[in-house]
């Protein structure tokens, strides 16, 4: 009797994926390892989320009582992405940063079901507070708990600023603000 | 390739996938109608532009702030006085904030403390967008009052008094609303703040009064006078050293009770029926092998709280570094 309802669900589940957006120029698909890795990361952070005992209501919290949803979401994320570290280990940087954008749709996802937020408030703009807002309370817990490497940061922080070609260290020193280079969607359609 | 350039150059399934079924076996189906949502945000071009855009201009306000021997966290509170965001911040080429790391007067806000100027910083974004409710309300009198909220070095009372001041003598409507939107916003954004301080002590609740309310509207005697001259960061300084200071003394305090509770507790104790001070004990004669009314254990003193073994002390960490909630 199992059979069918588990077959119903895997192809009602294999209908409701989201289809992988199509890659772009230069892109690499990751491999089936690093996918494998991925899910397993996310299996834990899911639990976090899901937490039944205080973890879990404290993490709604924090989503739902915020005055700004993305400053919730952005807090509750980074929470959530330190515990997942705490609980695997060090997740290498390529990784989390998927890792980061799950755990954000997850949380919204929920928010939305919780009715703290619109599903048309979740736009461009909502995508760049929530990621702002989780990773400077990224950042910030780091460093309260002692474990922000400097260097790491150094690299990372170089590394963006090479793939981007923009620098708030560099615009110090240039004196003028780089002029606009056109929206937010038309730099997302080029660069990636 | 090293890990940034790699995750910018590498696409990725959606993990949704490999659960969903599970999900739907356990929700009854609930979750198909949230599919949606997930697609939206994992389907979204511009986060890998943001996230890049994030890094460049917190991460590396961060690293501003450590090079001029400031925190990390302090950057980035700087980095947030007015910005909505990081991606929207880049792509319109506007570091002021992040780069006002290296400004004078920040080193002594980022040296006094961390969360005391990130509050700071996410206050003064709060003011910004509170002048940007004044601007979008769409008449050339808010477009004033916005540039008067928009003065960042103002107390966050005095910007939101200014853009009431202005509306009201304009009579915009459309203004008065940006404008109530503007207390409103630095109403519950000081309420949160002076919570987090009120938990800290009254010296730093005083602290914090000054310069919520007090900044700019008592602007007379030499007190508040030295108070608005201290600039924004060196307030978010004195702020921080008023923290800090409340901070060790509650501990003191704290230690002195608990020595205290134990010595009144070591007291009591009956050593072959006499009591620390001397006298004879209820049960004396009789000999205590400590099976009857067993006497609790005296409270740790300076145990320092290891947060980092649990879920739940990371969560009450990050609630007090980012300043409660919001």
């Amino acid at each position: 009797m199992d059979q069918p309802i588990q077959q119903q669900a895997q192809g009602q589940a294999e209908q409701n994926a989201a289809p992988q957006e199509p890659m772009q120029d230069g892109e690499v698909q990751a491999t089936e390892q690093e996918q494998a890795m991925l899910e397993q990361l996310y299996m834990v952070s899911d639990s976090i989320i899901h937490n039944e005992g205080q973890a879990g209501d404290k993490i709604a919290e924090m989503v739902l009582k915020a005055q700004d949803v993305s400053v919730g979401i952005g807090n509750a994320a980074s929470t959530v992405l330190i515990g997942t570290e705490k609980q695997t280990g060090k997740i290498p940087d390529d990784m989390k940063i998927q890792l980061s954008m799950e755990i954000i749709a997850t949380l919204s996802e929920l928010a939305v079901n919780a009715g703290a937020l619109a599903e048309d408030e979740i736009d461009d703009d909502f995508i760049d507070a929530a990621t702002s807002n989780m990773y400077s309370s990224y950042l910030t817990a780091k460093e309260s708990m002692g474990e922000l490497d400097p260097q790491e940061l150094e690299s990372s922080v170089s590394e963006a600023e090479q793939l981007m070609g923009a620098s708030v260290r560099n615009q110090k020193s240039q004196g003028q603000p780089q002029q606009p280079q056109g929206g937010l969607l038309s730099m997302g359609g080029k660069n990636v | 390739m090293s890990g940034i350039k790699k995750a910018f150059k590498k696409a990725w399934r959606p993990v949704e996938k490999a659960f969903s079924a599970m999900n739907q076996f356990s929700t009854l189906g609930l979750h198909k109608k949230t599919t949606k949502i997930r697609r939206k945000i994992l389907g979204s071009k511009v986060f890998k532009v943001v996230a890049a855009a994030v890094i460049i201009y917190f991460g590396g306000a961060a690293l501003l702030s450590m090079a001029g021997g400031g925190t990390a966290a302090a950057g980035v509170g700087s980095a947030w006085a007015g910005a909505q965001g990081a991606g929207s911040a880049v792509m319109a080429g506007n570091f002021s904030g992040a780069a006002s790391a290296l400004g004078s007067g920040f080193t002594g806000g980022a040296s006094a403390g961390a969360a005391g100027t990130f509050s700071a910083g996410k206050a003064l974004t709060a003011e910004a967008i509170a002048g940007d409710a004044a601007i979008t309300a769409g008449t050339t009198a808010s477009t004033v009052a916005t540039g008067e909220a928009a003065t960042t070095e103002a107390a966050l009372a005095d910007g939101v008094a200014t853009s009431a001041d202005v509306a009201s003598s304009l009579g915009e409507k459309a203004v008065e609303t940006g404008a109530k939107q503007a207390v409103e916003a630095g109403a519950s954004e000081l309420a949160t703040s002076s919570d987090v301080v009120s938990a800290l002590g009254e010296n730093a609740v005083n602290t914090s009064a000054v310069n919520a309310g007090g900044g700019a509207a008592e602007g007379g005697g030499l007190l508040s006078n030295a108070w608005n001259g201290l600039g924004e960061y060196g307030k978010a300084a004195v702020v921080s050293g008023g923290i800090q200071m409340a901070g060790t003394a509650m501990a003191g305090k704290a230690e002195q009770e608990a020595a205290e509770a134990a010595a009144a507790e070591a007291r009591k104790k009956t050593y072959w029926g006499i009591d620390a001070d001397g006298n004879a004990a209820l049960n004396a004669g009789e000999i205590n092998f400590g099976l009857l009314a067993p006497t609790p254990q005296a409270p740790q003193a300076s145990t320092a709280p290891t947060w980092q073994t649990s879920l739940d002390d990371l969560i009450q960490r990050q609630k007090a570094t980012v300043g409660g909630y919001a």
